[in-house]
């Protein structure tokens, strides 16, 4: 009783100070309807203040209080708290819970909400995310960017594209988080695809007379010399009910690697199957197997329906390049009336995290679209049931230490995909996942009208020179590659 | 300047003012409305942030401001003949001596930027950007002594390349020549051209355009030399100003004003364009769902475009007069009916606009994406705004609904019918209130899904329709389509020509009694529903057909009949 009498003394102060009258301060008897939804949440010390509105309120007032009893109070139109006083607070949380109480003023009466829980991971986290917000589109692109956000705060930097840029920054990624290691296809008229390696940036064009079209879904080799890439030749198609979009769907697809080295590409006849797509394809984290998604082609747009993609695996060679000859299923999606895409190692080598969708090679369009997590010590799989939505989730991605991943959801109105962060234990229990900070969120959420998409984590700051890379777009100087096959004793 | 001169000066600036209201609210009203869908401009604190921390963001922050009001043309074209005529003084007060030469060229420089206002992308912030960059001017030459005014002239650069942008370089040059001092315009000319040079350094601009200005035109890559052959005007009429010595002979006032009023007039025409004014004007009308008054704009004026004919076909429909009279105007394939992104001169709203008057919202809400990704300098539409917003009510997506009618809520003039949608939503059983929402919610498309195909649009239409046989606006399309893809039998199949209860309409009578005679015995008694005039009408062309009338000829007696469709396109 008397703790709790304590604990309330620095709200009613704070009450006191914001609107002098505290009779009309009453309790809700519930914990506060806040946007976004960071009750019970776990988050990482170091991460940018969780700023949450109250749904239907005019003013917040938030008092946050560490686990060393130490708190912080902010008040306004949305519960915004300075950031040094923050970090101050999580530091000293770690591994505890900072308790926030809420109040709000909600048609002209004020209005204490029960306290919740954010809890606060000792498990560090990477630097920022790197992801490429994009307006929904599908014949014109709008400023499309790559751009990177750090973690910490609210700092965005554009890497390329924005304003300043007219061709559409595609598939980016880098290598396990590291940003020195740098793959971006763009599209348009002068398309190439850029590699960045070694703090040399290139452009290349990735198609030659052996393969089907440029490099599209990208993942860089542990070792950093091999870049393995799906080629696709894919098109969009519009449903007709209301509940559902859009279709991205491959007509054809075939697995390549390339050899940043021997500037060649790779392929073997096991991973280029004529009448079987072979798409997305990722190293596994000791870098000796390539997994991919792999269907039967369909006729399509017709039997769209039918497309229905499984895990694979094939070994890989990271001294030669050489791709195996024996392609594996991992898992058997056909059977379950699913399909897979998206397949994601972690890094210490225990899971896979991919996306389950109903059909289809791209699930981000897909409503039931949710994550899946793979066991590679024991072969079980299962949905993430704590984390996934009634919307889709998709496009994820791991930290650098395996402890977090960021993903895609379009939980929040259907439509554009928000950027969320999960924290996973090493058994594999997640936490409940928590939407990227921003300041202000409602407003800035509300007046956000671009996706976050293909969030991926970077340990540090890219230092990406995007206009040296716009020169680059905008010259003639293209390095054509070359192309073998996979050799056929490994 | 004596009296005359200085009413002659006035009735110049009238004159100005007068032309430039009239041009751009009547003969060119298109254009001015098109500027305002072209933005949505909110009144909230984050919108301006946005805005002005780019070089010249304070202008095009104010720019903006004073576009919204461009949601009626006649006060669109006041604000730029208000700004205009602004700029013009503005030079006039700079220039030191007051003769008819220098009262001409101090018109020049607003002759020239209107001529960019008649380009399809200019931005208001041009204007904007131009007339603070001369009221500084002014105010900072008119400043007491020359030490002082030389330093705030420094200090001021900078501060006007962040808020209004490259015209800086206007605002030095001015001072260059009004101080008469080498090392000091030397110095101010280095520091302007300074500006955008660091400003490459730290912004992700290209260098071009940091130096022509991010917001005076809105398309980056196809940029108007106006802008600055009128800023180079303007330093060179005040540094004409300035030179001249007292006692040199000038023209007369009206010889000189006369002259410089003939040039602008086929100026100002040469930078117009009356094909891009006609699409405009179909665009907004069928945005605005303006369908008697497109009808009417089209017997004045025939569409010539696809898209143009595609917005005619949709009043026609909504107006209950496709049947009757489309063939009345150009026809051109299904295009002309249900454009697609490949298809010339469409525009992504209208296109949408007819989607979401069908009930297939999801092509509805592709087309507004479409219309959005296509505005050039990446701005948002309030026009197309309003109809996703009505297209989630209509699709039951409150939560999408609710964002872009939020948006809304900060403009001016979609405010209040945005306040209302959130009053509705904010009730559990608001968005269930019968309205034209509600009603379209029934009507939409929610059978079996499948992935849409424009070739096969028919597919779609017909599926519709089982749906909801009372959609009258999918059974004319369907009819229309199957009539422009030439499919006769597909045509008599749907048409329920038993079903009407006033007389048939013209093109399906036509159509009927195409097939009819291409598939039956002529001894064989054509239905009731066949008025006698249109059969003997067919008979007519029949004879003219075989006869091998040439096609003018046949264009001028038969041209409004869908025969000669079906047998010329």
């Amino acid at each position: 009783m008397k703790k709790s009498i304590i604990l309330s003394l620095p709200l009613l102060l704070a009450v006191l100070s914001c609107t002098g009258n505290p009779d009309r301060f009453t309790k809700a008897g519930l914990q506060p309807d806040i946007y976004p939804d960071y009750i019970g949440v776990t988050v990482p010390a170091t991460i940018a203040p969780l700023d949450f509105d109250i749904n239907g309120a005019t003013k917040v007032i938030a008092i946050a209080e560490g686990a060393d009893g130490k708190t912080l109070k902010v008040s306004g139109k949305s519960a915004n708290f300075p950031i040094k006083a923050w970090h101050r607070l999580l530091d000293a949380s770690r591994g505890g819970t900072v308790k926030v109480t809420a109040c709000g003023k909600i048609d002209g009466t004020w209005k204490r909400f029960e306290p919740f829980d954010i809890y606060v991971s000792e498990d560090a986290i990477d630097y920022g995310i790197a992801y490429r917000l994009i307006a929904p589109g599908y014949q014109s692109f709008s400023h499309i960017g790559i751009y990177e956000r750090d973690l910490s705060s609210f700092d965005e930097v554009c890497l390329i594209g924005g304003r300043n840029f007219d061709g559409c920054v595609n598939c980016h990624s880098f290598n396990r988080t590291r940003p020195e290691y740098f793959s971006l296809h763009v599209r348009g008229e002068r398309g190439a695809t850029f590699i960045r390696k070694n703090g040399k940036t290139v452009a290349y064009d990735m198609k030659t007379d052996s393969t089907l079209a440029a490099c599209v879904y990208p993942c860089w080799h542990p070792d950093g010399r091999f870049i393995a890439y799906s080629t696709n030749v894919n098109r969009q198609g519009f449903h007709q009910r209301p509940d559902k979009v859009l279709e991205v769907y491959d007509l054809k697809s075939d697995l390549q690697v390339y050899d940043t080295e021997e500037n060649v590409l790779i392929t073997s006849p096991e991973v280029k199957v004529d009448g079987v797509n072979e798409n997305m394809p990722v190293f596994s984290a000791d870098g000796r197997s390539i997994y991919f998604t792999s269907c039967t082609e369909q006729e399509i747009p017709r039997n769209v329906t039918e497309v229905r993609y499984n895990l694979c695996r094939v070994d890989f060679n990271p001294e030669t390049g050489d791709i195996g000859h024996k392609v594996d299923t991992v898992i058997f999606a056909e059977a379950m009336g699913k399909s897979i895409s998206f397949p994601k190692p972690s890094y210490d080598g225990r899971w896979i995290l991919y996306q389950l969708a109903d059909y289809g090679c791209f699930g981000a369009w897909h409503h039931e679209s949710d994550l899946w997590l793979l066991d590679l010590q024991t072969g079980k799989t299962r949905p993430l049931d704590g984390v996934n939505s009634d919307d889709a989730e998709s496009a994820h991605s791991w930290s650098s230490n395996s402890r977090w991943f960021v993903f895609g959801s379009r939980r929040d109105d259907g439509l554009y995909t928000r950027a969320y962060i999960c924290h996973i234990d090493p058994d594999g229990v997640c936490a409940k996942p928590f939407m990227l900070p921003q300041k202000s969120p409602r407003d800035f959420y509300d007046s956000s009208v671009r996706s976050y998409n293909v969030p991926e984590f970077v340990s540090g700051k890219a230092d990406f020179d995007g206009n040296a890379a716009v020169r680059l777009y905008n010259s003639d100087e293209r390095t054509k590659v070359g192309f073998r096959w996979s050799d056929s004793s490994l | 300047m004596n009296r005359l001169q200085r009413v002659i000066d006035w009735s110049a600036s009238l004159l100005l003012f007068a032309s430039v209201t009239l041009y751009f609210s009547v003969p060119y009203g298109f254009h001015t409305l098109n500027l305002e869908q072209l933005q949505l401009f909110e009144g909230t604190l984050t919108y301006f942030a946005e805005i002005v921390t780019r070089p010249g963001g304070f202008a095009d922050y104010l720019g903006r401001f004073l576009t919204q009001f461009f949601y009626q043309a006649w006060s669109g074209a006041f604000i730029l003949a208000g700004l205009l005529v602004l700029i013009r003084w503005l030079v006039w007060l700079l220039c030191s001596r007051k003769d008819a030469l220098t009262g001409s060229l101090s018109f020049v420089p607003s002759i020239l930027l209107g001529m960019v206002m008649c380009y399809r992308f200019p931005t208001v912030s041009l204007l904007t950007s131009f007339s603070l960059m001369l009221a500084a001017a002014l105010a900072v030459s008119r400043m007491a002594g020359t030490k002082s005014r030389r330093i705030v002239a420094l200090v001021l650069i900078p501060v006007l390349y962040l808020l209004l942008g490259s015209f800086s370089i206007v605002f030095a040059a001015i001072l260059a020549v009004k101080e008469r001092n080498k090392v000091f315009g030397g110095t101010i000319l280095v520091l302007a051209l300074l500006c955008p040079l660091v400003a490459w350094m730290i912004l992700p601009y290209p260098l071009g355009r940091l130096f022509y200005g991010l917001n005076y035109y809105k398309v980056h890559i196809l940029m108007p030399v106006w802008p600055w052959i009128a800023a180079l005007v303007t330093a060179a009429a005040i540094a004409f100003a300035e030179s001249r010595t007292a006692g040199r002979t000038v023209p007369a006032w009206p010889i000189t004003y006369g002259i410089l009023f003939v040039l602008a007039v086929p100026a100002v025409l040469l930078c117009s364009s009356r094909n891009d004014e006609q699409s405009l004007k179909y665009n907004i009308l069928a945005g605005k769902r303006a369908w008697n008054r497109i009808v009417t704009e089209a017997t004045r004026k025939a569409p010539k475009t696809y898209g143009e004919t595609a917005c005619l076909n949709l009043a026609l429909c909504k107006t209950g007069h496709l049947g009757s009279h489309m063939f009345d105007f150009l026809q051109d394939g299904p295009e002309t009916l249900l454009p697609n992104e490949n298809t010339p001169h469409h525009d992504g709203l209208s296109t949408a606009e007819i989607f979401y008057q069908l009930g297939m919202v999801n092509n509805a809400r592709r087309h507004c994406f479409e219309a959005l990704n296509v505005i050039p300098d990446y701005q948002n539409s309030a026009a197309v705004f309003k109809l996703l917003a009505e297209i989630s009510l209509v699709n039951e997506n409150f939560e999408m609904a609710r964002k872009y009618l939020t948006s809304l809520s900060h403009t001016l003039f979609y405010r209040k019918w945005a306040k209302e949608q959130l009053a509705l939503l904010k009730d559990p059983a608001g968005p269930f209130v019968r309205n034209e929402y509600t009603e379209k919610r029934f009507e939409r498309y929610k059978g079996e899904d499948y992935i849409f195909d424009y070739n096969h649009a028919d597919v779609s239409l017909r599926q519709l329709l089982s749906e909801h046989p009372g959609n009258l606006t999918a059974l004319n399309y369907l009819l229309a389509w199957y009539l422009l893809q030439k499919d006769l039998g597909a045509f008599v199949a749907t048409c329920p020509f038993e079903g009407f209860t006033t007389a048939v309409p013209k093109a399906w009578q036509e159509g009927f009694l195409l097939d009819w005679n291409q598939s039956r015995f002529s001894s064989e008694e054509l239905p009731d529903f066949i008025t006698p005039a249109n059969a003997a009408h067919l008979e007519d062309f029949s004879r003219d057909f075989n006869a091998n009338v040439p096609l003018a000829t046949m264009q001028q007696r038969y041209g409004d009949t869908y025969w000669f469709y079906y047998f010329f396109k």
